[in-house]
């Protein structure tokens, strides 16, 4: 019953979108971390994090963004995440997060912030 | 008070059992995922039951949810005296119909949970595997008692990941064989929600374990596991530890909130 598709497309030569299925948890936060880092390795800046379908966010998906965001930031790029949902966002603001992980509405703030940033 | 139908292939019946053993509530479980693919008309909740605990009514709640989902009407059959007084008291009468015949009644959906609860404490107790399908079973079930407290959706979200992160981690490290038990009692309070887990694993003490100092010092570090207890910290006012004589690890999980009900 565990839609734990993670799914990726390439926006441009700098930015990919990974889409996260309905949960990530101790299920299926590996494949997030190999989709991000498979992304970084091909030489993705940006990687923006559809979060519109997760409904359930665990220490292990929490753990899958944060151990990878800084390698982009060191590559000037960063890691995205928009379209969260509100207990998505709640979670994240009661780790103390929401100012240190990029957050931002919907998918055109996503484009449009690593635009600007290229 | 209607008599129960004769189930046909557009109206079933399904008995919510008296004694919620894990054999039990698995095979309830079994028995309402095929009555929902089945897509009948109404289905008909059996509930004869001599004492209620709040596990039945998850159970009630489980179905009820499953079934709107499906678009399939859910009827309570035979509800006792007491069944309706407690459904009285959590003011969840409005989400099940009850001995009623007329299909247009809209009371089987469930809508917008905002029971006002009052004073007095909602017990949950519930027994299940340390297997990943019944952990999952369990968050499911809790979720639904969530929902039935009437809480705000993003308080929910924090307990059902208080839940989740406590129940794997027994699962996953406890070294306890599948088919063991693992104990859950959620004491609700109007302004709190004691979560208390016993299990008969290995002894661990997870207070003296979360040593993170932030989260963004993880990030820095590139940590990718290992944040559950830290999690579990944030999203918690307290945790107590005991290893009782008979061998079992007692964790309690404090959680308080202010006025949800405004």
């Amino acid at each position: 019953m565990t839609d734990s598709n993670i799914n990726r497309r390439t926006l441009n030569d700098d930015t990919v979108l990974i889409t996260a299925g309905w949960t990530l948890d101790n299920n299926n936060a590996h494949e997030m971390v190999d989709a991000i880092m498979l992304a970084q390795a091909d030489g993705y800046k940006f990687i923006i994090i559809d979060m519109r379908d997760l409904e359930f966010l665990s220490s292990a998906g929490v753990g899958a963004i944060l151990g990878t965001v800084e390698t982009n930031r060191e590559a000037g790029g960063d890691i995205v995440l928009c379209n969260l949902s509100e207990g998505v966002q709640h979670v994240l603001t009661v780790l103390d997060l929401v100012d240190y992980l990029t957050i931002v509405p919907n998918m055109d703030v996503a484009v449009s912030r690593c635009t600007a940033k290229t | 008070m209607s008599p129960m139908p004769a189930e046909t292939d557009r109206v079933r019946d399904l008995a919510v059992p008296a004694v919620l053993s894990p054999a039990a509530v698995d095979a309830f479980d079994a028995s309402l995922d095929r009555l929902v693919a089945g897509s009948p008309d109404e289905v008909v909740l059996s509930c004869n039951l001599d004492y209620i605990t709040s596990s039945h009514i998850g159970l009630m709640w489980q179905a009820s949810r499953a079934c709107a989902d499906a678009g399939i009407r859910l009827r309570l059959g035979s509800p006792s005296a007491g069944l309706l007084r407690v459904l009285h008291t959590l003011d969840l009468c409005q989400f099940f119909a009850i001995g009623a015949d007329d299909p247009d009644d809209s009371a089987v959906a469930p809508r917008s949970a905002s029971a006002d609860r009052g004073d007095d404490t909602v017990v949950y107790e519930h027994v299940f595997h340390a297997s990943a399908e019944s952990v999952d079973c369990a968050i499911k079930r809790f979720v639904g008692f969530l929902e039935a407290l009437g809480l705000p959706e993003s308080l929910r979200f924090e307990l059902r990941t208080v839940f989740y992160e406590v129940a794997y981690n027994i699962y996953l490290h406890s070294g306890l064989a599948p088919d063991a038990d693992i104990s859950v009692r959620g004491d609700a309070a109007p302004h709190g929600l004691r979560l208390t887990f016993s299990d008969a694993g290995v002894p661990f003490d997870p207070t003296r374990a979360h040593t993170v100092s932030t989260f963004i010092d993880v990030a820095r570090d590139r940590q990718k596991r290992g944040l559950g207890l830290p999690m579990l910290g944030k999203l918690t006012d307290r945790m107590t530890y005991t290893r009782t004589d008979q061998g079992r690890n007692v964790l309690s999980l404090d959680k308080t909130w202010g006025d949800s009900s405004d």
